[in-house]
């Protein structure tokens, strides 16, 4: 048996009010690498008020956005996080970017003060009263080396024992030399855009492979794949090479 | 006015003088004679007796002043107003000292200027504006501003401060509750628009930000200036009880409506001298703001340029292609620190690219390759990435369009010996 024969369900969650950082750009590069492969990708958007599909997604998104866009959404996403705590408990591979990723953890702090308590999904508390922090940076993850973009003003601290998805080994933002993001069974959040997923070819495959291992299927990148990640490949090439650039910010 | 502003201003001419000669950027005069004379900036408003208009917006700001300038000086009004992108404090007294007298006098009606969000409520605190226009809310600089509604609250924050009026969008959902920011009656809002059935021939709409800290939308108010009909580069703007039809110095629904503010600004600076014979003639003989559809003459060719800041922008100008250009180039380079929002924009109005180019794009043609759109040639050096486009043949029909944000336009100009900042105006 092999992809070809498999549909993969990528569940996006709000991609409205989580997704003014390309975070489409994350479902399309899973739903494109599994088209490659000659596989079948269903892409499902859970909007505030749906029901949440019958059956357990493959995979699922959740995008970046503005303190205003976690407080219209945390709601719904309180309704919907017995399911969401039981599917990262049996491993379905998440990836949660940015204010995702906060909505999903324990609490946020805004900068007046004010707490909103997330999901607890991720053992983190963030607080949105940081320094800002706008450049390119790299992260040496355990699923490999990420390259990206973060833009945020934020501090995660994660509970005791708790693992990050990786450490930040460069950029000029201030955060090279830090942990970035949480990492939970196969769910994953990270500061990383760009989108992440595009430029990261591993990470994505690595969200595909655990999908896949849950249907006792084999996953890695072939041939249909090369043009994807060379294209990849050259952009990490540029960011890498302007990674001291300092980006002006008020 | 008197001989105080006279060193400064000499100082600051010759600040111009010695930064153009090296080629440079035209804002550290202004900055200089910003600190030299605290007082110049602020006893602008006083010499104008038209007043100030201060056009604000994420999307259109360039465009706009250039056309509320025009529709004025139609009506006879001598017109100050700063070039694109110089609209930040420093980059408006710039401008005005090419204009003014060696007093500091200058010499005209009323001042059009387009201003940077972020200096807004500053820069009204300085120069007073009698008129406010808000055109929209985009997502838009988020390495900048961080959050969208940032932005929407330093445009609504600085609308509050106008004398007498502010002209809003009614289908921003952010700006067109401006209204409710306002406690007395002063200043007065009117609504510019576009009727829903306009709206809905262009394939993603407006694009206008989203508001999600309050949905609870202005609901259905009467425009005082409405697009009713658009059609790739003419109009149909009810205002005033008559209905006209313009031409757009540019292609694209954003025009249209940046027309229908435009009208309804100028007419609350006119009041019963407004001409809508005038209006319409100003239109017609408008020449596209810089780098705004704007065609330029390469070798034996026309380019047509088309900049974008944003994905917005870039989303709208896609949109107004009524098919896909013949050639494009298409470039964005570091001028643009993040850029994940190409995964946003629906690029289906190209159906192929000859060349990207610029730092970023590897970046860019990695998101076309998720779309499926074909990319002939990969070459980050514009310079190399123009040639290859020269040597294509010429258009068969249709035109060769180059896409590019703000910094590779001002590259792109630079290279084919039109890098001149004032060529526009
Ligand atoms: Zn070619």
């Amino acid at each position: 048996m092999s992809v070809a024969d498999e549909t993969v369900v990528i569940l996006q969650l709000f991609p409205a009010e989580l997704g003014v950082t390309g975070d489409s750009g994350n479902v399309l590069a899973l739903a494109t690498r599994l088209e490659r492969a000659g596989g079948t990708a269903t892409v499902l958007h859970h909007r505030i008020g749906d029901a949440l599909p019958a059956e357990r997604p493959d995979i699922v998104v959740i995008g970046n956005g503005p303190l205003s866009a976690v407080r219209s959404v945390i709601g719904d996403l309180r309704r919907i996080a017995p399911e969401l705590t039981e599917w990262v408990a049996a491993g379905i591979p998440l990836l949660a970017v940015g204010a995702g990723m906060e909505a999903l953890g324990e609490r946020i702090v805004a900068p007046d003060g004010e707490t909103i308590d997330g999901i607890g999904v991720f053992p983190v508390t963030t607080d949105r009263a940081g320094a800002r922090h706008a450049g390119y940076l790299v992260v040496e993850s355990s699923v490999g080396r990420i390259v990206g973009f973060e833009d945020h003003r934020t501090v995660t601290t994660r509970r005791d024992g708790a693992a990050p998805f990786g450490q930040v080994t460069s950029g000029v933002t201030g955060t090279a030399g830090f942990e970035d993001g949480v990492r939970v069974s196969n769910a994953i959040g990270t500061r990383v855009q760009g989108p992440v997923l595009p430029l990261n070819p591993v990470l994505t495959d690595f969200l595909i492979a655990r999908a896949l291992e849950r249907r006792g299927l084999d996953w890695s990148a072939t041939p249909a794949h090369a043009e994807l990640d060379r294209l990849a490949e050259e952009a990490r090439g540029v960011i890498l090479a302007n990674i001291d650039h300092a980006f002006s910010t008020i | 006015m008197g001989l105080r502003y006279t060193v400064p201003i000499l100082i600051g001419r010759l600040a111009r003088a010695v930064t153009r000669a090296r080629g440079g950027g035209s804002a550290y005069p202004g900055h200089l004679v910003n600190r030299l004379a605290p007082s110049y900036l602020p006893s602008l408003p006083d010499q104008l007796p038209g007043g100030v208009v201060f056009v604000l917006g994420s999307n259109g700001k360039s465009t706009t002043t250039h056309m509320v300038s025009e529709l004025l000086r139609a009506h006879g009004l001598k017109v100050f107003t700063n070039p694109t992108g110089a609209n930040l404090p420093q980059g408006v007294t710039s401008a005005l000292l090419s204009e003014v007298s060696i007093t500091g006098k200058l010499s005209a009606d009323v001042a059009v200027l387009e201003i940077d969000e972020a200096y807004a409520v500053k820069l009204a605190q300085t120069l007073r504006p009698s008129i406010v226009l808000m055109l929209n809310v985009q997502v838009d600089q988020l390495f900048r501003f961080y959050e969208t509604e940032r932005v929407a609250d330093m445009m609504i924050d600085t609308g509050v401060l106008a004398a007498t009026n502010v002209v809003t969008n009614r289908e921003d959902p952010y700006l067109s509750k401006v209204a409710r920011k306002i406690a007395g009656v002063r200043p007065a809002v009117s609504y510019f628009g576009a009727s829903a059935e306009v709206v809905a021939q262009s394939a993603h709409g407006l694009v206008n930000a989203e508001d999600f800290r309050d949905a609870d939308a202005v609901g259905d108010v009467d425009a005082a200036s409405e697009v009713v009909g658009w059609s790739g580069t003419t109009a149909t703007i009810a205002i005033g009880g008559e209905t006209l039809d313009v031409v757009l110095p540019a292609r694209g629904l954003h025009y249209a409506v940046d027309a229908a503010a435009a009208l309804q600004t100028a007419r609350l600076v006119l009041e019963s001298q407004f001409s809508a014979d005038r209006a319409v003639e100003a239109f017609r003989v408008m020449r596209p703001a810089y780098g705004r559809g704007e065609l330029l003459q390469f070798g034996s060719e026309q380019v047509e340029i088309t900049m974008f800041k944003n994905g917005a922008s870039l989303q709208l100008n896609l949109d107004a292609f009524d098919t896909p250009p013949e050639q494009v180039l298409l470039a964005i380079d570091e001028g643009t620190p993040d850029i994940s929002w190409i995964y946003d924009v629906d690029f289906t109005g190209l159906d192929h690219v000859d060349v990207i180019s610029g730092a970023k794009g590897w970046q860019v043609a990695l998101r076309l390759e998720h779309a499926g759109i074909p990319v002939h040639h990969i070459e980050p050096d514009l310079k190399k990435g123009i040639e290859i486009m020269r040597g294509m043949p010429a258009p068969t029909s249709g035109r060769k369009a180059w896409i590019v944000n703000y910094e590779q336009m001002m590259y792109a100009r630079k290279l084919v010996g039109q890098g001149d900042m004032e060529i526009a105006r």
